[in-house]
C-alpha cells in the first residue's frame, strides 16, 4: 500500500499584508509630491527642465573666480571630524599680516575673477552692509 | 546661492553667513594682493577682524542646523555633480519601482485569484479556508 502523502493546513498561518504597498502612490504618501515636481523632467507648462550636470550654478554668485574640485574633502571630515576649539589670536594675527606693498611670487590673481585689479578702500562690514563691489553676478 | 524654498531659517542663516566668511576671504586676499602705500593702515585689521568674527560665529550657527543629508549626496558634491540631479534620479526611481512592484502586485494578486477558484472547485470543502486567506491580502489600490 503506498505511503498517504503528507498535507499541510494552509489555513493555520494568518498573513497580513506589508505596508506601505506598492499599490499606494509612494511619492504621496512619504511627501515627495513637491519634490517630484521640482526636479521632474518636464514642468508645470510642457516645457523641458534642464539641469546642469555640476553644482557650477549654486557657487557663481560667490566672489571670485570659482573651480569645481573633486577630491575627498568632505569624505575626510566625515571620517575624522574636528571636535575641539581651534584657539584664534587675533593680535597675533594682526602682527603677522603687517606686510609692505609688492610682488607675491608664484599668486595668480586670476583667482579672483576680475577683468582689472581693483584697489580697494575700507570693505569692513556685516552682514547687514551692502555687498563689496568685487562680488558680482556672473 | 541656494534655492530659498525649503530651506528652514537655521539654514538660511547658516548659509548667508557662509557666504559672509567666503566674501570675508575675498575681500582680505583682495586688499594683501593690491597693497599699496596708499592703502589705509586699518584696512588690513578691519579685514582681518571680520573674518574673524564670522568664522567664531559658524559652530554656533550651524549647531542649530540638524537636518541629515544622505552620504550619497555628499559624495555627488565632492564629485562636483549637481545634487539636484541626485534628487531627480532618486524621484523618478521611486515612482518607477513603485509602478514596477505595484504591476507584480497585480500579477500575484491575478493569479492568487485564478489559483483559488481551481481550488474551491478541487476540493469544495475547504472553500471557507481559501476565502479567509484571499481576504487577509486585501490592500487598496491607489497608485495612480
Amino acid at each position: 500500500m503506498a505511503q498517504a502523502p503528507e498535507y499541510h493546513y494552509v489555513g493555520s498561518v494568518d498573513y497580513q499584508p506589508t505596508r506601505p504597498s506598492a499599490h499606494q502612490n509612494l511619492i504621496e504618501l512619504y511627501g515627495l509630491t513637491e519634490l517630484a515636481k521640482k526636479v521632474g523632467r518636464v514642468d508645470e507648462f510642457g516645457n523641458k527642465r534642464k539641469m546642469r550636470r555640476s553644482y557650477k550654478a549654486y557657487i557663481q554668485d560667490l566672489p571670485g573666480y570659482n573651480e569645481i574640485l573633486r577630491d575627498n574633502t568632505i569624505k575626510q571630515w566625515l571620517t575624522n571630524p574636528i571636535r575641539e576649539e581651534v584657539p584664534i589670536d587675533i593680535e597675533f594675527l594682526h602682527h603677522v599680516f603687517s606686510v609692505e606693498p609688492g610682488i607675491i611670487p608664484g599668486f595668480n590673481p586670476k583667482v579672483f575673477g576680475l577683468e582689472d585689479d581693483v584697489v580697494m578702500g575700507n570693505v569692513s562690514r556685516d552682514s547687514s552692509q551692502p555687498r563689496s563691489p568685487s562680488r558680482r553676478k556672473k | 546661492m541656494l534655492p530659498q524654498d525649503d530651506m528652514t531659517d537655521e539654514m538660511k542663516s547658516l548659509a548667508s553667513r557662509l557666504e559672509d566668511t567666503t566674501q570675508a576671504f575675498y575681500d582680505l586676499a583682495l586688499i594683501v594682493y593690491n597693497l599699496e602705500d596708499t592703502t589705509p593702515s586699518d584696512a588690513i585689521p578691519e579685514s582681518l577682524d571680520t573674518l574673524i568674527r564670522d568664522l567664531k560665529s559658524l559652530p554656533d550657527i550651524s549647531r542649530k542646523v540638524n537636518n541629515l543629508i544622505p552620504q550619497d549626496v555628499l559624495e555627488y558634491i565632492e564629485q562636483g555633480r549637481n545634487p539636484d540631479v541626485y534628487a531627480r534620479q532618486f524621484s523618478e526611481l521611486v515612482q518607477k519601482d513603485n509602478q514596477y512592484v505595484n504591476g507584480k502586485l497585480y500579477a500575484i494578486e491575478g493569479f492568487q485569484k485564478a489559483f483559488a477558484e481551481e481550488i474551491k472547485q478541487a476540493y469544495p470543502e475547504v472553500s471557507s479556508v481559501v476565502d479567509k486567506i484571499l481576504n487577509e491580502g486585501k490592500v487598496e489600490s491607489t497608485v495612480s
